[in-house]
């Protein structure tokens, strides 16, 4: 819809490579992580306290706060791709 | 473990059902009384209840369990449950309610930052509603799960509306405790069941478990001073809420084995109230066989 300008100046592969450092996910590599593959139940078995710590790391790299009152948190935190989506539409929002 | 702690409670459903029933229809004195044939009942019927608590008390106790021990221990048990309907309907005059350490809470809030109050199942963590109101007017936020399967709740006429929660189990669950806690709030958690999560070999009473790291991470991150809170029973009407010192919160950097000095703190502590408070442990199900649980 809006992406293709933001998305490269934030990608969900390099969200991979931020991810798996900050979570020290010694065992994966970020270049082979499934982008659409869902945070939690299967996929990448995330829980809440990764979210925290990802949310951390997104911030202290980007400066992006990602709130827990969001109301499209679910949406938000589907998978990498979508997580990536939304800091990437926050940096533009930003200009 | 988490299939042990459903199987648990599946298992306690009838009982909370017929106490909430019984406190409703008459009044407590008499509830109190047929409480002994009720509790008896369960102690002959519910083994993986009775073992959990004959292992506890043999191990709190350094020697092997009388029969009557974990009648009174389960007995407690119910004890709690009846006066949570009482609670629950906002009848709070009928219970002496000891309040000690409320001035820690104060001094962890005074830079203006949160408190996080490290839970546990020593005693009822229910009881939050008494911690709640001797909380007063400070800010507090209890974590908990809120599973609809969970029948125990719904049974008990528990309102969460008096409480604020978080649930546990969302995407946003420990973000949103961050939040609060860095926006000066309190914020209560339960840190002695694991329940699948990342978690550290620990000993308590001697014989090795393993407890979450997830809470310390939380305090760790948010930078926020953690207190221990207990809401434990004393027999009769009286009640007790603690808010006691539990060490120094890791640094905000630390992760996985360099969380072990506060998940050993933790556990200490928790042995220290367990052995004062035996006849408060309430978790009914074979805590020390925590195998494959440690990451």
């Amino acid at each position: 819809m809006m992406l293709p300008a933001t998305a490269s100046a934030f990608s969900a592969r390099e969200l991979a490579t931020l991810v798996v450092e900050g979570l020290h996910l010694e065992d994966l590599d970020p270049q082979q992580l499934d982008l659409t593959a869902p945070l939690f139940d299967g996929g990448l078995n995330l829980d809440s306290l990764d979210v925290l710590e990802i949310s951390l790391v997104i911030q202290q790299r980007y400066g992006v706060k990602l709130k827990a009152d969001d109301p499209n948190n679910k949406a938000i935190f589907a998978s990498l791709q979508s997580l990536a989506d939304h800091v990437a539409a926050v940096l533009s929002a930003r200009g | 473990m988490k299939h042990w702690t459903e199987r648990s409670e599946r298992g306690s459903v009838w009982l909370i059902r017929l106490i909430v029933w019984l406190a409703r229809a008459v009044g407590r004195p008499l509830c109190r009384a047929l409480l002994h044939p009720i509790v008896f009942y369960f102690v002959l019927t519910d083994g993986v209840a009775r073992r959990a608590s004959t292992e506890f008390l043999q191990a709190v106790n350094g020697r092997p369990t009388r029969w009557i021990e974990v009648f009174a221990h389960i007995y407690y048990f119910a004890s709690t449950l009846l006066d949570r309907v009482y609670m629950a309907a906002g009848d709070f005059d009928r219970f002496q309610v000891t309040i000690e350490g409320l001035p820690l809470v104060d001094r962890a809030l005074q830079p203006g930052g949160g408190c996080l109050l490290l839970g546990s199942h020593l005693g009822s963590f229910d009881l939050m509603i008494l911690a709640h109101r001797a909380l007063d007017s400070r800010p507090v936020n209890v974590m908990m799960r809120v599973d609809p399967r969970s029948r125990v709740r719904n049974i008990a006429g528990i309102d969460d509306g008096t409480l604020r929660v978080i649930p546990l189990g969302q995407p946003d669950s420990f973000l949103r405790a961050y939040d609060l806690l860095t926006q000066g709030e309190i914020v209560a958690v339960l840190a002695d069941r694991v329940d699948g999560a990342a978690s550290l070999p620990v000993n308590f009473l001697a014989r090795g478990t393993a407890m979450p790291i997830a809470p310390h991470v939380l305090a760790a991150r948010s930078g926020v001073p953690t207190l221990m809170c207990f809401g434990l029973y004393e027999g009769g009407n009286r009640y007790r809420i603690e808010f006691v010192e539990s060490g120094a919160t890791a640094s905000s950097a630390s992760r996985g084995a360099e969380l072990q000095p506060v998940v050993d703190q933790y556990a200490a502590m928790l042995e220290q109230y367990a052995r004062r408070y035996p006849l408060n442990w309430f978790n009914f199900y074979p805590y020390w066989r925590t195998d494959g649980g440690a990451t």
